[in-house]
């Protein structure tokens, strides 16, 4: 038996590395650690409430408006306050768009140049992919990364500056649109469906989502040269690469849900069922913190280098004692989104699977924030009021773009007694729990075909970035 | 020559002509001080907390209805350099030097607010010979009343810090004071209310307040360790609406107006000094008790005319002389 | 800048148009205009268009670090303009070392890192993005098993120049925020003696960054610097000195609340806490997202609370009001010995004339004035 370390992680947010035993071939075991602590938590703890919009936004330079999102909801929920319609829409549009981003990002920039590699040469894409994805030299980064500035002109419009925002606030946004504003923001959403259209698809978004099945995915794919749209570029590979028997998990998968219930909350098990946050747990067997297993409201973050038999700085989190899976692609299973839930069927969650949730949801973000910007009531507040009580305990959730995120929030004598942070890669990357039973990365990887002197087996790259991790909210 | 000299100089004058009148008058003793009415309402303001953004200005003249004062030939915003017949209350800064540091005597710059401080004893109120000017019992706010006022401005020359202010440009001008928003047509502060100034104050620089409640708080002030953090009331202390925190300056064991001259109702707290700021030299006595018995003895022989003219025309000969000579103030 | 065009003396700039996919047009104004934020000549200008366009091969290697961070700093990088941000900076550096960008994985990019360091020794510029944490060794923050300290002392070692990116590389940033749990600290701190130069922010804007690394590549040496170490050009100004809602300051009209009149009619912010009047940054010119329009923290509403400034930005809460310590009192307010002049007459002589004149004459005349008005008037007459 052989040990490897693969690590660490370029092209991710944040450090990380995997730790994996091999035998026959095989990986046999993966160890999933994070190095990296800031103490967000600690620092929170006696601040005013309303630090937390400061505070939770710089956990994470690409997360930064759902923590902003998170924090401004738990803000709300603890002042019993409605937000504002146009304060909603401005908000969903913001959340919407930083979560375009991120999956654009992690499509063009993190997942796609693994396959540019020199392991890949020999393969009758191979050449075409080196041309398209190479790092930061590729051809597609010329024509992403101006799309890219369209989605953040979009957030600079509503929100002022990308990343770190203080425009979300409990009771909306504190930015008021104007006629010219609506405009500007119309304008750059049709340029950002040109790009998918165009590029990313090479279809039209309609045409996109109405593909209902496995099968139906592959025949679109078939339809066209390869060429058309990136979209259809990686089905091809993924179809010779077989990626939907690739970094398999076979755990349920969670959504806290967002955009006021479009997208619900739920557990997949199967089949659609009810989500109960109370049944959140924080199992730190082995996560190098102190404590013991809590619901995140009574939570604590003390961390404890030296700690025996822990390996990582990331908490266990499972619900009702299981391990789940988070992300784009539990979101559209749990919102009915027929081709997901086909894929889910089929072969359940793998690569394949996660990187297709991330663009369908792409796809349908796009015609759902033309549908918002249409909703806007410009006289109507965009905020409303709230006075925040002295002692009270409340939760804010939503769904960033690599999955749930909660925010537990207990504020006593006006200021916060406790907060506590649990995010999306916390829920993915999870350490082994006080059952020895791994996280959803850790058993993806068990079972990963590794060549004996592969210094850096490239499935376990393609593996690890399928969750689209952002390590510096895993731990911060 | 200085106001405050004139001042002196005047009450002096006609205290030594009425002793020279009335030397063998007994009823010619002054009375003490009038006392503190507790319930009194009132302001504190803090120079430290101040930022110069005449919010306070504004808001006083949005209330009072009064025009701005525009200078310049660019009309910009009031442009008051003192308080007027349009206005009653001012903000003006204390520079030295470089003027790089706020509350610093040395190359610093401080604020300094300029409106009625409310005396507990007004000198005003006991010169006004027709009563336009009067204490409320209730609030402890000194009220003027047009109806009654015969346009002497006798009170202006009795009050030591320049406050009443008379309408030089119109015919049967009246003398304008801060009311403390209470005046009839207004009256905030019988509605429950705060006065303009220290609702629009963002800073809580200025503070309405209960005189006992604002003097608490300004020893609680003066008394604090600089640098510690305190969190600072805005609005009406009573019942504020916000507040806020700050390090705590370096306060002078000074609260204008807990004493000078019988004390005020508005009082002042600081970190530079008082005569830097342009306060004058008070005592603890007020002017009000020092002359009043000597005024009310005058008014008792029916001999105040003649009195009064002979010593203000001999102080208007004598400061009319100075003026010549050294410009005005 | 002027639409007049630098001469140049007929350099060929054919080269770089291809290179960066810009007309030789764009490309001079573009250098034009940051040579005038630079606050630089356009000799300077066309200087660095020179550099820019003739020596690629003199690219200063750059070894790019990351801390204790959000990535903040290199995702407000990843924007595009024309010449595009990240074009021109990837033409006009190389970039031998950067994690997030990086086509590699693993330790074989740790050791091109440390094969560039060797190489390059005394030469290449290094860039830290992310807070140092020294804290038990610093074992809150390790890279491939070594501690961020360790490998910052290590990179600073060859280092012709050191840029600290962001408010976190430059005084800790947001992790430094009491208690400090992991003991963050900045660049300049862990490395004493070492000439640090500092662009904070949360994000940073990155023309700032950009501006450092252009005038480093053309004059081969580190813009004027403030106290803090700070390019001059940049943070010399205060936020509130050069604010669009300034006049709104001045005139006391303040927003107490996000949405309500005054703050939709773009009253000054400063009761809802912002600390412009204690930050120095060049947002107000520079704006943020490349949109134009008001796209700042100020601009849309919401204060700015000093991401910026050490002892500021995350230190103050974010309701707390400012110091306006630094705020010179402009002339327009009253002395304390200030007297109004709205009677044309010297107060003085007013006064004396109040005293006498309406003691003797103003009396009489109020007096009758009242008394044949009195049945008609109701609150006093108005004059």
């Amino acid at each position: 038996m052989t040990r490897l370390i693969v690590g660490p992680f370029n092209r991710v947010e944040g450090d990380l590395e995997v730790k994996l035993d091999i035998k026959d071939d095989q990986v046999e075991a993966a160890w999933v650690s994070s190095s990296l602590y800031r103490g967000f938590e600690q620092i929170l703890e006696g601040k005013t409430p309303g630090d937390a919009l400061v505070f939770a936004p710089r956990i994470c330079g690409i997360c930064s408006i759902s923590q902003s999102v998170a924090a401004s909801s738990a803000l709300r929920n603890a002042m019993g306050l409605e937000q504002a319609p146009n304060g909603l829409l401005a908000t969903n549009l913001l959340s919407a768009t930083e979560n375009l981003a991120d999956h654009l990002t992690h499509f063009y920039l993190f997942f796609m140049p693994d396959f540019a590699r020199d392991t890949y040469g020999d393969q009758p894409w191979g050449e075409a992919a080196q041309k398209r994805f190479k790092a930061m030299q590729g051809e597609a980064s010329s024509y992403f990364l101006p799309a890219r500035k369209n989605l953040l002109q979009l957030i600079g419009i509503l929100a002022g500056k990308w990343p770190h925002t203080l425009a979300i606030q409990p009771g909306g946004t504190t930015k008021t649109l104007d006629q010219g504003d609506r405009v500007r923001v119309i304008s750059v959403l049709s340029e950002i469906r040109r790009f998918l259209e165009e590029k990313v698809f090479g279809d039209k978004l309609e045409a996109i989502l109405e593909l209902s099945s496995f099968g139906e995915l592959f025949s679109w794919a078939d339809n066209q040269p390869m060429e058309q749209g990136d979209f259809r570029f990686f089905l091809k590979i993924a179809q010779s690469l077989a990626l939907e028997e690739v970094g398999k998990t076979s755990c349920d998968a969670m959504s806290y849900g967002t955009y006021d219930g479009l997208f619900p909350q739920g557990v997949w098990r199967g089949e659609v069922g009810k989500l109960d946050p109370q049944l959140i747990a924080e199992d730190l067997t082995h996560s190098m913190m102190i404590g013991d297993t809590r619901h995140p409201s009574q939570g604590e973050t003390f961390p404890d280098l030296d700690k025996a038999d822990a390996y990582t700085l990331c908490k266990a989190p499972r619900l009702d004692g299981k391990v789940v899976e988070v992300g784009a692609y539990a979101r559209q299973l749990i919102a009915g989104q027929p081709l997901i839930i086909n894929l889910a069927h089929k072969s359940g969650s793998n690569v394949l699977s996660r990187v297709v949730g991330r663009l369908i949801e792409a796809a349908r973000l796009v015609t759902i924030m033309e549908e918002w910007v249409d909703g806007f009531k410009i006289k109507e507040p965009f905020c409303s009021h709230g006075k925040m009580p002295d002692e009270v305990e409340a939760v804010g959730m939503t769904e960033a773009a690599r999955g749930s995120l909660g925010h537990w929030l207990h504020v006593r004598e006006g200021r916060i007694e406790n907060y506590q942070i649990v995010s999306p890669t916390t829920w993915n990357f999870s350490p082994r729990d006080s059952s020895g039973i791994s996280g959803p990365l850790e058993s993806a990887l068990v079972g990963v075909p590794v060549i004996a002197d592969e210094k850096n087996p490239v499935v376990v790259q393609h593996i690890v970035r399928s969750f689209d991790p952002c390590m510096v909210c895993t731990v911060h | 020559m200085k106001r405050r000299e004139f001042l002196k100089g005047a009450l002096g004058t006609s205290a030594a002509t009425v002793c020279g009148v009335m030397a063998s008058s007994k009823t010619a003793e002054a009375r003490p001080n009038l006392e503190v009415n507790d319930n009194a309402v009132g302001m504190l303001y803090d120079s430290t907390l101040c930022v110069g953004c005449k919010a306070c200005v504004a808001k006083c003249k949005e209330v009072n209805d009064m025009s701005p004062v525009i200078e310049s030939k660019l009309e910009a915003w009031d442009e008051a350099r003192d308080l007027s017949g349009d206005t009653l209350n001012v903000i003006k800064v204390y520079k030295n030097g470089t003027a790089k540091t706020k509350d610093a005597e040395t190359d610093g710059f401080a604020f300094e607010k300029r409106s009625c401080m409310h005396c507990v004893d007004p000198g005003c109120v006991s010169a006004c010979p027709v009563t336009a000017l009067e204490i409320q019992q209730k609030t402890g706010i000194i009220t003027y009343n047009p109806d009654a006022c015969i346009g002497c401005r006798t009170c202006m020359t009795a009050c030591p810090y320049n406050v009443p202010q008379f309408e030089y440009d119109k015919t049967f001008g009246q003398i304008h004071k801060c009311q403390m928003c209470n005046q009839k047509g207004v009256e905030r502060i019988d509605k429950g209310q705060m006065t303009g100034c220290a609702e629009a104050c963002p800073t809580g620089a200025t503070l309405f307040g209960t005189r006992k409640q604002l003097l608490e708080e300004a020893k609680r002030r003066t008394a604090l360790k600089p640098g510690d953090i305190y969190n600072y009331p805005m609005g009406d202390l009573s019942k504020p609406d916000s507040y806020h925190e700050k390090p705590v300056p370096n306060y002078k064991d000074h609260i204008w107006g807990e004493k000078e001259a019988g004390g005020t109702n508005v009082m002042h707290i600081s970190s530079i000094s008082f005569d830097k700021l342009g306060m004058p030299p008070l005592e603890e006595r007020s002017y009000a008790s020092m002359s009043e018995g000597v005024q009310h003895t005058l008014y008792s022989y029916l001999a105040l005319p003649a009195v009064a003219l002979a010593g203000l025309s001999f102080v208007v000969k004598r400061n009319i002389d100075s003026d010549g000579e050294g410009g005005d103030s | 800048m002027a639409e007049q065009e630098l001469d140049t003396g007929g350099f060929d700039f054919s080269e770089v148009e291809k290179r960066l996919g810009v007309t030789r047009r764009t490309f001079l104004k573009y250098c034009a205009g940051v040579a005038a934020s630079l606050g630089l000549s356009t000799s300077s200008a066309v200087a660095m268009a020179k550099a820019i366009a003739a020596k690629p091969q003199m690219r200063p290697p750059v070894i790019w670090l990351h801390g204790q961070e959000c990535t903040g700093p290199t995702e407000s990088l990843l924007r595009s303009e024309q010449p595009s941000l990240e074009h021109l900076l990837l033409d006009m550096i190389s970039l031998d070392y950067h994690q997030t960008l990086d086509t590699g994985a693993g330790h074989k990019v740790e050791e091109l890192k440390k094969k560039s360091m060797k190489e390059n020794h005394g030469k290449y510029l290094l860039v830290v993005e992310g807070a140092i944490p020294v804290k038990d060794d610093g074992v809150y923050c390790k890279i491939a098993g070594e501690t961020m300290l360790h490998i910052t002392k290590e990179a600073a070692e060859g280092a012709a120049a050191i840029v600290a990116f962001g408010s976190c590389a430059s005084w800790g940033g947001v992790q430094s925020a009491s208690p400090n749990p992991t003991g963050a600290k900045g660049t300049q701190a862990v490395l004493p003696g070492k000439p640090v130069v500092n662009i904070p922010g949360c994000p940073p804007n990155p023309a700032n960054f950009l501006g450092t690394v252009l005038y480093f590549v053309t004059f081969g040496k580190l813009p004027p610097l403030d106290q803090q170490n700070r390019p001059k050009w940049a943070y010399g100004r205060l936020i509130h000195e050069n604010c669009y809602r300034r006049p709104h300051f001045d005139a006391g009209r303040f927003a107490t609340e996000f949405g309500d009149e005054g703050h939709k009619l773009g009253y000054c912010l400063y009761k809802l806490g912002c600390k412009g009047p204690e930050t120095y940054n060049n947002c107000p010119s520079l704006e943020f997202n490349n949109v134009g329009g008001g796209v700042w923290p100020i601009g849309v509403g919401h204060p700015c609370f000093g991401c910026s400034e050490e002892g500021i930005g995350f230190n103050k809460p974010m309701f707390a009001l400012a110091n306006v310590e630094t705020h010179t009192p402009p002339n327009s307010f009253p002395t304390i010995e200030d007297r109004q002049q709205d009677t044309g007459i010297s107060p003085t002589a007013a006064a004396l004339g109040g005293a006498a004149a309406g003691a003797a004459i103003g009396a009489s005349l109020m007096a009758a004035k009242k008394v044949g008005n009195t049945p008609e008037s109701d609150s006093g007459s108005d004059g």
